[in-house]
Formats: structure tokens, sequence, C-alpha cells
């Protein structure tokens, strides 16, 4: 019985020791697990009536291959553009438009942008972009 | 909840022996099960799955859908009118709501 | 709605793709995946892409271009008499569910139109059963625009 106590406790730790990596945070809380985790952070920028972000969230953002390999070296954080603290951050971060993603690291105590993409893709390019980006932020050898 | 659900004929009066199209209207979200929230979890699907149309009762169409519908979806059929009555429309969706909604067929 | 600024570049490159591709057309579709579109075939009917007969009997119009993949009208029409079509389906080869519907005409003309949802440009089929066992095949292919809103 104790022993089986331990072990609950052990696997309870874990899972609150280890974050949901397959969902979105804001900013700065996933600016936050992102330097903690030393992952790349992905700033996704959208837009409630843009048809383009709701291709992604369809189709691109949920495809298997984009979901685990954002879910194993990103951390995302999602920003709707239509909030007054979105339209802050796309501001800050000279965003064109809807949808954006903004790829940061944390390098010597700032955060360094290693890229940037503009518009809806099909999923074998957004997955060879992410992966291109992954190995920009050095989370991907 | 009931499907809001919308049929209508066109042209409105047809003649004997006349094709006429009818189109459904429905207002639902269809969510595929792919599409992720803005926290980024997925949306479960929920999307209508089955459109019957009946004829006085007896049932003259039938359409099973995936979910590749798109959101507030349209369907057009096509018949010819033979005889006046009353076109019955049934949808069901994958949760177990159901949307009816009726059209009379005049002659002109 | 917010305003839409359309990424020209990409649709240029796109445009010039699609002429340069054109000798191409012959061997596929612009969006063709014919291996995910397969086992869709296999589930659905029993058959394969092989098993299907290539018909100007059936009709399928799609749009060249659809602005977004969340509603593009699909219309598929036979012509053969209502008596003959037991079943009309629709497949979009690259979306993760390819089979988007299966059409029984009971007592109504061979005739359905509806709005489907592409997952990006992709090659669509109309395949129709007829009474007498055949399965008919026809092709279209659409574009998904990319792009974003300014």
């Amino acid at each position: 019985m104790y022993a089986y106590r331990v072990l609950w406790m052990f696997l309870l730790g874990v899972a609150l020791a280890a974050p949901d990596f397959g969902r979105w945070y804001p900013f700065p809380q996933a600016q936050a697990l992102a330097q903690e985790h030393a992952r790349v952070l992905m700033v996704y920028f959208h837009s409630a009536h843009c048809p383009y972000c709701e291709q992604m969230n369809t189709f691109v953002l949920s495809d298997p291959a984009v979901s685990r390999l954002l879910e194993e070296r990103f951390v995302v954080a999602s920003v709707g553009t239509d909030t007054p603290e979105g339209q802050e951050l796309a501001r800050r971060f000279r965003v064109p438009g809807t949808p954006t993603f903004v790829f940061l690291v944390p390098r010597k105590g700032a955060w360094e942008e290693v890229g940037r993409l503009f518009g809806s893709r099909p999923r074998a390019q957004f997955l060879a972009e992410l992966r291109q980006m992954c190995a920009k932020g050095g989370a991907c050898e | 909840m009931p499907i809001r659900t919308i049929v209508r004929l066109t042209p409105a009066k047809p003649k004997a022996g006349e094709g006429f199209k009818l189109t459904v209207l429905a207002q639902h979200p269809n969510e595929p099960g792919t599409r992720r929230d803005a926290q980024g979890n997925l949306i479960p699907a929920n999307y209508i799955n089955l459109v019957e149309v009946y004829f006085e009762g007896e049932k003259v169409a039938e359409a099973r859908l995936g979910p590749s519908i798109a959101t507030n979806p349209n369907y057009a059929f096509k018949f010819k009118a033979e005889k006046p009555g009353t076109y019955t429309v049934r949808l069901k969706d994958t949760s177990g709501d159901t949307g009816e909604a009726q059209v009379k067929l005049e002659l002109a | 709605m917010n305003r839409r600024a359309f990424l020209k570049a990409t649709g240029a490159a796109l445009s010039a793709l699609a002429v340069a591709g054109l000798p191409a057309m012959a061997q596929g579709l612009e969006g063709e995946d014919l291996a995910h579109l397969e086992k869709a075939l296999q589930e659905a009917l029993g058959k394969g892409f092989k098993d299907l007969t290539p018909s100007n009997l059936v009709k399928l119009t799609m749009p060249a271009i659809a602005e977004s993949g969340a509603n593009v009208p699909a219309e598929v029409e036979v012509n053969l008499p209502a008596s003959q079509v037991k079943a009309i389906h629709l497949f979009a080869d690259k979306n993760p569910t390819p089979h988007i519907f299966a059409y029984m005409p009971i007592r109504a003309e061979p005739y359905f139109y509806v709005r489907i949802r592409l997952a990006e440009t992709s090659a669509v089929r109309a395949v129709v059963e007829t009474t007498d066992g055949k399965l008919l095949l026809a092709s279209a292919s659409t574009r998904v625009t990319v792009g974003g809103c300014g």
C-alpha cells in the first residue's frame, strides 16, 4: 500500500513538473516556460476573422507531424490581435498582419529573434520551415 | 438542441414534369475535430453526418457526410415535379442532435 | 471582417509554377495524393483507383481557386437516368479524411451540391456507383490560396 502511495506521489510529481507543451499559452507564461525548458518560443499572432488563420488552426497546426514537432521542441504563445494586449505585442514585434509566427530564443539574457513567417502555408511547407527555425534556435541538431 | 434548418425550392412553383432544386440551409459549426482553439486545444468533432429527404413520408434521398463539410452548410438536391406534396428534411449530427424542416411543393 | 491583403508574390509564384507545369498536367493534377486517396477508396468502396473509369458522363464542378479552404462549393451532376445511379461519392486527396460524402439519390435526380472544407490545394474526385456495378470517375483540382490578413 505504502509503495503504491510513493509511486503515486512520484507520478504526480512528474505530471506537475512537465508542462503540457501540446497546448498554447499566453505570452508571459510561454516566455517563462521557453526560458525554463530551453525551448524555441513560437509567438503565434492570429485574429478572429482572418480565413488564413482559420486554415492554419483547422488543418496545419493540428497536422500530426506539425503537432508532434511543436510539442517536442517548442513552446507556443497564442496572441489574439483583437485584444489590447495582443495589439500592444503586435506593435512591439512589428507584426505586419495575421497569421504571423515569430520565433525567439533566450540568448545572453535577452530574447533573440531567429526568424518569422507571415501568411498561411500548406502543411509540408510549414513543417519544413518549423524544422529550420528549430535548428536556428539550437533546439534541433 | 435542435439544429436550425431552412428548406426552399427553386423555382418555388415548378410546372408538372419540370426539374427543381431543393436547397437546405443549416446552422451548425460542423466541427471537423481537427480545429485548435485559441488555447491550442483540439475542439472535439461534431458535424452533421446524415441528411435525409422525405416526400409524403417516403425517403427520396440520403446524404452521409464526413467531417469536411463547411460551417453553416448548405446542401442542394434536384427532383422532378410530378405531384404536389410535402418534402421533409431531417438532419442528424454526430452528437445526436437533430433538425427538421418542411416545404410544400405546389405545381404551377 | 478584417481588411485582407493577399500575398501577391506567393500568388505570382504559384501562377508561374502552374504555367511552367502545364505539360506535366497529363501526369497528374495539382494537389494529387494517390496513396492517401487509395486508402480512402478501399475503406469506402472496397475498390482502388485502378477500378475507376474516367467518364465524361460525370460532371464535377469545383472552383479553380478558393480564397480559403473553409468554404468551397462542390457540385456533381451525372448525365445518366436517375434509375442507373446508386451513389455519388466525393473525395479530396489531401484532406485528413478524404471521403467527403456519399449521396444516395433514391428517388432524386443524380445531382448533389454542398460546400466543403479543403485542407490545402487538392485534387478532388467524384466517384459514381452505377446500379450495374461500374465506378465512374471525374477529377478536378482546387488551389487553396495562401496568404495573410493585413
